[in-house]
């Protein structure tokens, strides 16, 4: 009987996939939830900009009154934080939720309930951090809240309770997400699909995980002393009770130097999907790029006290960390290098999701040459704190992650809401960006270099630094029209009829295969693999990659 | 299209259950060598520091309890060893008597910590050894909120010769807690 | 910069009897093995050269570290120079070794001693094997036992003949020979292996480093001839630091393309399989 064999073939509908915003709180649908997560992350990553702005708007003028010197270091604080744990990685953690899954053809995560409890947890360890604003006072001692200056004693509000409570929140998040992409990522990929075959935004998004697992216990244990310390009245950071100051820094950099890859890798491998699709070529040197995140992975773990040079260490251990820091950039020039050989004689498609593809090579290219010039002992005794370091952060972390993690947006959209972003303000976008994002960061270099430290609410006239800050302030603001013209872009798009193209730009990858937007079970039937780009093989066999010669 | 074969050399380990539980226990053994290193990074500041002079009950208590605690890995091995040859009663009693053991070596820890006279905030010293010990008990009794679980599913027929992963489980988590507690013993009244 | 060159370079070779015979017995068996005492073993093939450098190699560094200036300078005033004796058996002499030990000689071993076969199948089981070599070289950092062995040569020659143990023990599941008696671990495993063994000695080096005092108050002899104890045991520190950490590099970087080469032949022979599967469909 036709209803019966019907009814015995459609595969059986999750619970939470139906509509309502019931539907939404109850999902674990990893598709659901990594649109939770993207959201989430951009009003954050919205919040965080608008922080930003605010300092840029006091930092315009010398002797400026918009912002109060309490107030600038809340700002400050709370921006580092919020741009860190609240935007970039779970921005990665999204793309990773909705599309691990599909490029591997599987149905979901391997715990797809874990799955939604990272995300709750997020969400309300961001609300949690957020609400210390209107309680009382937000942290003010910098996102890396170095004690012993977030002891009780100089950090008297409960700002800093906010802050450790909250990191404790996101960083046991941040584990259970990546304990479940390390299972999915062994357990769950299609048959044929070897690790030699699985897309590169996957093996960054495994090896990312591993390096979270390993890192996050640092930073478990230094927030666990550091409220002990508040609450409790232990003296691990009071050197006058037997403590030692330099133990917080220790701990926590053993954490944040790895977390500086956690944000960086995912953004890597996205950007390493759009290139060969927007090339019409495949990767160059697919296992090699995917060796190069492994060994940033380790050694990431082994130049940590480079954010240390300034703390009276011994000489042989400062060049250990000075030497460590200038091999980690062998792997990062071996991926620049793959790009670019990728795009090298292809077929270039130049959409937006391209353009910040190239953007973030040349932006992090330019940030990473900055952490090469600071790996040098003397050069960094003159410019740790300065701006020199701010330059450099940003470089990376927004010309590299935030245009990679723009890259994946607009070439993912369609597959996630059945609609293309518009290309003519996408490109605004990118251009308003870019230009605004070099104008406030590069002259960074210089303000540096003449000595303007980080994190300080204003300044004197006559020391040449006024022509800088106002210029970049105004980059600020072009970014900041980047950013809304995005935010225009995005309501215009959802307001428009769906189109539902599957594949609207002949890509390699198995998401690609699932409707725009795929089912709640993703596929009817399990693909089988053959090569590394299993779209490409289906849709044209007679050039089909596991037909040259494997 | 027809499936081409994985590689035959490649290593399975069975189930996503064992790869989950592998996963949290690396991700609580770099919280452990962390914390253990803050220990270690404090102590090198102060050589007055060593056990057992500064707890003034000494080693007999502790040591004792850690040759329990040993004791009760050997006691879950034999939970794991029964129930593969599906001697399921003789499964469910080690495991109970793990639980008991981990009682008595919670208890052990209470009794022994009130005794030395340490505050938490006395000086850095009373600090970290709070902190390593109370760590290391909550893991403790999570484990053993996993063994009451799965004593009690035992008891319920669920475990067999062919369906045992739930014990499987619990016993490596609890190796785990024992390995562990061999390191905190070692750093903190050994050495 | 590195305070104890001088006093490394005034340092005398000390030729010890009993490690010179012993030494010379393990080539002599070696060439023995590779040349006509195959004859012996059933089922061997000529050892290739590579190992057999290997293996000579690995006694070569056993040499160094036991008889040129270094021990010396270990056993007297440098923890430095102890700490390169050290690193030259476990980073040097045991994998060289396990590189150059053939596959017919274990199963031939394993075949005459069931019982031993056992044991070391057990023992070398990746997690086993990764407890017992960090253990040893943690354990023996200790103080009070590292003390112990300075000041009694009996222990001191039991100390060296743990590293070597613990380092055959360690590497086996990365280097040792294809066979099934007492088999390495897959690809995959050494890979996660490899990386994990970073971390001990990353946690004990960076102690070493960055301790403000000395830790084995028998080096403050050094003091006497001229040479800053806690300069010389930071010195130690980085030196253990660099081998264990960025050293692993090394085996890592072949052990990643072993099993991407490993994978990449499995999924070439499924896909013919597969095609010729179609082709007679």
């Amino acid at each position: 009987m036709t209803t019966q064999a019907e009814a015995l073939s459609a595969p059986q509908v999750a619970a939470g996939s139906g509509q309502g915003l019931l539907s939404w709180v109850m999902t674990v649908d990893h598709k659901r939830i990594g649109i939770m997560y993207l959201i989430t992350a951009t009003v954050f990553f919205v919040a965080g900009g608008i922080l930003a702005l605010l300092m840029r708007t006091q930092l315009a003028q010398p002797n400026a009154t918009v912002l109060s010197n309490a107030a600038y270091n809340e700002i400050f604080t709370m921006h580092g934080t919020t741009m860190i744990f609240l935007a970039i990685m779970p921005l990665g953690a999204g793309f990773g939720n909705y599309f691990v899954p599909l490029m591997i053809g599987a149905r979901d995560m391997a715990f797809p309930k874990l799955n939604a409890l990272s995300y709750w947890l997020y969400l309300f360890g961001g609300l949690f951090l957020f609400s210390s604003f209107v309680f009382g006072g937000a942290p003010d001692a910098g996102w890396f809240a170095y004690a012993p200056l977030t002891e009780k004693l100089y950090s008297i509000n409960h700002g800093m309770d906010y802050w450790g409570l909250s990191v404790l929140m996101l960083g046991t998040a941040t584990t259970i997400g990546s304990i479940n992409f390390v299972v999915t990522t062994i357990q769950l990929r299609a048959p044929g699909m070897s690790f030699t075959r699985m897309p590169m935004f996957v093996w960054m998004t495994f090896v990312t995980s591993v390096i979270a697992i390993f890192a996050l216990p640092s930073l478990t244990t230094a927030t666990l002393l550091l409220l002990l310390d508040r609450l409790v009245g232990t003296h691990f950071y009071n050197v006058s009770a037997g403590g030692s100051a330099l133990l917080w820094q220790h701990l926590f950099w053993f954490f944040g130097h790895p977390e500086v890859y956690i944000m960086i890798l995912p953004a890597m491998g996205l950007i390493s999907e759009v290139i060969p699709v927007f090339s019409r070529k495949p990767l160059f040197g697919f296992m090699t790029v995917v060796y190069s995140g492994i060994a940033i992975g380790i050694l990431g773990f082994t130049v940590w006290a480079h954010h240390m040079f300034a703390t009276g260490m011994a000489i042989g251990a400062l060049l250990f960390f000075s030497a460590n820091s200038f091999i980690i950039g062998v792997p990062t020039g071996v991926k620049i290098f793959s790009w670019l050989a990728t795009m090298w004689g292809g077929k270039l498609n130049f959409k937006t999701p391209l353009l910040f593809a190239i953007g973030f090579v040349a932006l992090f290219t330019i940030g990473g040459l900055d952490g090469v010039h600071m790996a040098v002992l003397p050069v960094d005794w003159q410019i740790t704190d300065t701006y020199y370091v701010v330059s450099h952060i940003h470089y990376v972390l927004f010309g590299g992650a935030i245009f990679g993690l723009f890259s994946a947006m607009f070439y993912w959209f369609p597959k996630m809401s059945g609609r293309r972003l518009s290309e003519t303000l996408g490109k605004w976008q990118f251009w308003l960006m870019f230009v605004g994002m070099n104008l406030t960061f590069f002259p960074m270099h210089m303000l540096g270099l003449l000595g303007m430290p980080r994190r300080i609410y204003t300044y004197a006239d006559g020391l040449g630094w006024g022509i800088w800050n106002l210029i970049e302030t105004v980059g600020a603001y072009l970014v900041a029209l980047g950013i809304l013209f995005f935010l225009i872009n995005f309501f215009r798009t959802m307001a428009s009829p769906p189109t539902n193209e599957a594949d609207p730009w002949d890509a390699f990858t198995l998401e690609w295969k699932a409707a725009s937007p795929p089912a709640p079970y993703n596929f009817a039937e399990i693909p089988s693999v053959r090569s590394r780009r299993p779209l490409w093989d289906e849709k044209y066999p007679d050039k089909a990659d596991w037909k040259q010669g494997e | 299209m027809t499936a081409s074969t994985a590689s035959p050399a490649r290593f399975r380990p069975g189930s996503t259950a064992k790869v989950g539980l592998l996963t949290i226990i690396a991700s609580e053994i770099f919280f452990f060598a962390t914390a253990l290193s803050a220990y270690f990074f404090l102590r090198l500041e102060h050589p007055e520091w060593s056990l057992p002079a500064q707890t003034p009950t000494g080693l007999l208590v502790p040591s004792l309890n850690t040759l329990l605690f040993l004791a009760s890995a050997l006691v879950i091995w034999q939970a794991q060893r029964a129930i593969a040859a599906d001697r399921r009663r003789a499964a469910q009693m080690a495991l109970g008597l793990t639980f008991v053991l981990g009682l008595i070596f919670i208890g052990g820890q209470v009794f022994d910590f009130s005794q030395s006279g340490l505050k938490p905030d006395d000086a850095a010293f009373g600090g970290i050894f709070m902190a390593l010990i109370a760590f290391h008990a909550l893991h403790v009794l999570a484990g053993m909120i996993y063994l009451g679980i799965t004593f009690a599913r035992a008891r319920l027929g669920d475990f067999s010769a062919d369906r045992h992963t739930s014990i499987t489980l619990c016993a490596w988590f609890w190796y785990f807690v024992v390995a562990v507690w061999l390191a905190l013993f070692g750093a903190l009244y050994l050495v | 910069m590195y305070p104890g060159l001088s006093l490394l370079l005034a340092s005398e070779w000390t030729w010890e009897p009993s490690v010179l015979i012993g030494l010379a017995a393990v080539t002599t068996a070696y060439v023995l093995l590779a040349g006509p005492g195959r004859k012996a073993f059933r089922g061997s093939s000529p050892i290739s050269t590579g190992q057999q450098i290997a293996f000579h190699l690995g006694t070569l560094a056993l040499f160094i570290a036991l008889t040129s200036p270094i021990d010396e300078a270990a056993e007297t005033y440098l923890l430095s120079a102890h700490m390169a004796q050290h690193i030259l058996i476990l980073f040097a002499t045991a994998p060289l070794w396990v590189l150059g030990v053939p596959e017919w000689l274990i199963e031939e071993v394993c075949r005459r001693f069931p019982a031993a076969a056992r044991v070391g199948r057990k023992l070398t089981q990746p997690m086993a094997a990764f407890g017992i070599f960090n253990v040893t070289l943690i354990a023996w950092h200790i103080p009070a036992l590292y003390q112990a062995s300075l000041h009694s040569d009996g222990i001191h020659i039991f100390q060296h003949l743990t590293f070597i143990a613990a380092g055959v023990t360690g590497w086996w599941p990365v280097l040792a020979a294809a066979q099934d008696s007492v088999p390495r671990a897959p690809r995959s495993v050494q890979l996660i292996y490899l990386i994990l063994m970073v971390f001990p000695g990353l946690g004990l080096a960076v102690l070493l480093t960055l301790s403000p005092r000395v830790l084995y108050p028998f080096y403050q002899a050094a003091v006497s001839a001229g040479v800053d104890p806690l300069g010389d045991q930071e010195a130690a520190g980085i030196l253990m630091w660099f081998t264990g950490t960025v050293a692993y590099l090394v085996p890592l970087t072949h052990v990643f393309y072993a099993w991407v080469h490993d994978l990449e032949r499995a999924d070439a022979a499924g896909a013919r399989a597969a095609a010729a599967a179609e082709r007679s469909a």
